[in-house]
């Protein structure tokens, strides 16, 4: 176990140094030069702008240098916790990105413990219903929830429970600390929307797992051997279904940031994903650049620990 | 399925062999399956009704989709306007039926390219070891680490919009997957005696690749490709809503979303019907998955 165990974390770092390379050369190599748009911006009047300016610029931000050190330089600022600077916003990225890092995290927790619960639940419920009305109409509402655009939920949900019912606010952040009723009611539809895939999948992925292991010849015999159904279910069927399901908690995590981008912007919530994509639609490349490697060094690092429980309570995985 | 019951021993495909009259066609039997259950043909249906609409949309369409006419902005569903017009006065049905062009195209071609990339590198990673093997598979680790909206969303916001972008962005995003499962089934199926029976008689490495491995790959790539074409729809209206994606005044769904959004209050159906539109061609692709998968699953021959 302990071999497994330093394995994968060696794979895992592995795994983030390809990611750092990878983020470094798309926004590199990718078209665009930030500089020129913000000095555009800067001069709207005259659109000319003065080269010497530029390369001044280039200097301060370390862009006058050769590719492979303009990586090193980024690779060791960070161990010095420096991400560089905003271009458009002049302030340091790791403020900006540490001033809301919390907003997501807090969004994603609460997503992912309500995709997992509810998703295994009505998984659970599906496979051993099997074939019952409540099935099939759960069923078919986990194929919509895989199916529905996260946005156009969004829009639906604060049309009906914002606008019409005035339940919810539209949108907006506080945090819980300050007030938490009123942060509660802001987050209810961001959250749901966010985990709605997480769930449908998690629902449908429990439901055939469950059933592949209902079909098993052991469970057969713990029926022939007399067992009280309660035992059968949780103690063989539940238990053992359940493991894919633990390798998939990192795509849950990874849809969950991937959802945060669309929507925090939908609803005005400040988090990393709503920077990313003003930072983008703003060619701010330096906020790009750390927001990108925060959520893939994150899903690495949480598909580490995936890997490892998956390891403990499945032995045979170990030995690949 | 009169010999089902033979089919259905546990020695496999042999045994199935030893009936004699009765030819056993498994095309045969992937057809009944597929057709046998009411979803994988509802998504069917949904998908032959939206590729009726692109090919026929300019005589669906009563108006032409860029046409702005100011004087009928904003109007409520009416005869004239089945589902209103926006705010530049443009027929909102019309411009659904044109969506549907550019969105199934960018579904199709998405996934055509990162289908055929994906399992060319996944069938190199499966079939041989070393570096080329690890250089390959720690790539994709790589890329699958990022949510593939991000991915995309990055290639496409610094490449800027238009077409040809959105549809290099959506690959980036789409092929670490493909690469991932061509490489494990490629792994698996390399162990099978006939891939060993065709070393030893000396085939190729490539010719075991092509006319081994890469046939008993098909079925779950099929399945991957049904299944991608939704996603990449998913994805593409996540970015055009984002406001990175094609650009205006070409209509995509997920931009007409957002430009409704801004009149939710007064008229709901500008948002909401491209999003219905969205949600049912990917469902149609997801249920007709899921119907292909079934009705392809070895382990389900013999037993429906």
């Amino acid at each position: 176990m302990a071999g497994y165990m330093i394995r994968r974390v060696f794979m895992g770092l592995i795994v983030i140094l390809i990611v750092t390379i990878l983020v470094f050369l798309l926004i590199r190599l990718l078209p665009g030069d930030p500089l020129l748009m913000y000095l555009t911006q800067q001069q709207f009047r005259d659109t000319l702008y003065d080269p010497a300016q530029l390369a001044q610029l280039q200097e301060r931000f370390g862009l006058d240098k050769p590719l492979p050190m303009q990586y090193i330089d980024w690779i060791a600022g960070m161990f010095r916790g420096d991400f560089g600077e905003s271009i458009s916003l002049q302030e340091p990225v790791s403020k900006l990105i540490l001033d809301r890092l919390p907003v997501t995290i807090h969004l994603s927790i609460i997503g992912a413990v309500f995709a997992t619960v509810f998703g295994i639940g009505i998984g659970i419920i599906c496979a051993l219903r099997r074939g019952t009305w409540l099935d099939n109409v759960l069923t078919f509402l986990a194929n919509i929830g895989i199916t529905i655009p996260s946005f156009w939920a969004a829009i639906i949900l604060l049309y009906i429970f914002g606008l019409k019912l005035h339940w919810v606010p539209i949108g907006g952040y506080t945090s819980p600390f300050e007030d938490f009723w009123l942060n509660t009611r802001q987050i209810v539809l961001p959250v749901f929307c966010l985990s709605l895939f997480g769930l449908a999948a998690n629902a449908r992925l429990t439901r055939s797992c469950m059933l592949d292991v209902i079909a098993q010849d052991y469970i057969r015999t713990a029926w022939a051997k007399g067992l009280k159904e309660r035992v059968i279910v949780v103690r063989h069927t539940i238990k053992n279904g359940l493991i894919p399901l633990i390798a998939n908690m990192g795509f849950l995590v990874a849809g969950l940031f991937g959802g945060s981008v669309i929507i925090e912007t939908l609803f005005n919530i400040n988090g990393v994903g709503r920077l990313l994509t003003s930072a983008l639609l703003g060619q701010d490349y330096m906020i790009v650049q750390a927001s990108t490697l925060l959520f893939t060094a994150l899903i690495t690092f949480s598909n580490i620990v995936v890997d490892i429980s998956y390891g403990w309570l499945d032995p045979r995985i170990r030995y690949d | 399925m009169a010999d089902s019951a033979d089919s259905g021993t546990p020695f496999g495909d042999d045994v199935v062999l030893e009936v004699p009259l009765k030819k056993y066609s498994e095309f045969r039997r992937t057809v009944s399956v597929f057709f046998g259950r009411p979803l994988p043909v509802v998504g069917l249906v949904i998908i032959a009704i939206f590729i009726i609409i692109i090919i026929f949309g300019p005589w669906i369409a009563r108006y032409d989709p860029l046409e702005t006419d100011v004087m009928n902005s904003l109007r409520h569903p009416s005869r004239e306007h089945l589902l209103g017009t926006d705010e530049l006065g443009r027929d909102t049905l019309s411009r659904l039926i044109y969506g549907a062009r550019t969105s199934l195209f960018i579904g199709i071609v998405v996934i055509s390219i990162s289908t055929a990339i994906g399992v060319l590198l996944g069938l190199i990673a499966g079939t041989t070891k070393g570096a080329k093997h690890h250089i390959i598979m720690r790539i994709t680790d790589g890329l699958m680490a990022f949510p593939s909206i991000i991915l995309a969303l990055v290639v496409a916001g610094l490449l800027g919009g238009g077409l040809q972008n959105i549809i290099i962005a959506l690959t980036v995003g789409m092929v670490a997957p493909i690469i991932r499962i061509t490489c494990g089934m490629a792994l698996s199926i390399n162990e099978n005696d006939y891939v060993l029976v065709a070393r030893a008689i000396g085939t190729s490495k490539m010719r075991i690749m092509l006319s081994e491995i890469l046939p008993n790959c098909f079925a779950p790539i099929l399945v991957m490709m049904t299944m991608g074409i939704g996603s990449t729809i998913l994805a593409e209206a996540g970015l055009s809503f984002l406001g990175v994606g094609i650009t205006p005044p070409t209509p995509v769904w997920g931009r007409m979303v957002n430009d409704g959004y801004k009149f939710l209050l007064t008229n709901p159906e500008l948002s909401m019907a491209p999003g219905l539109a969205v949600m049912l061609v990917v469902f149609g692709f997801n249920m007709m998955g899921d119907g292909l998968r079934d009705a392809l699953d070895p382990r389900l021959r013999g037993v429906v």
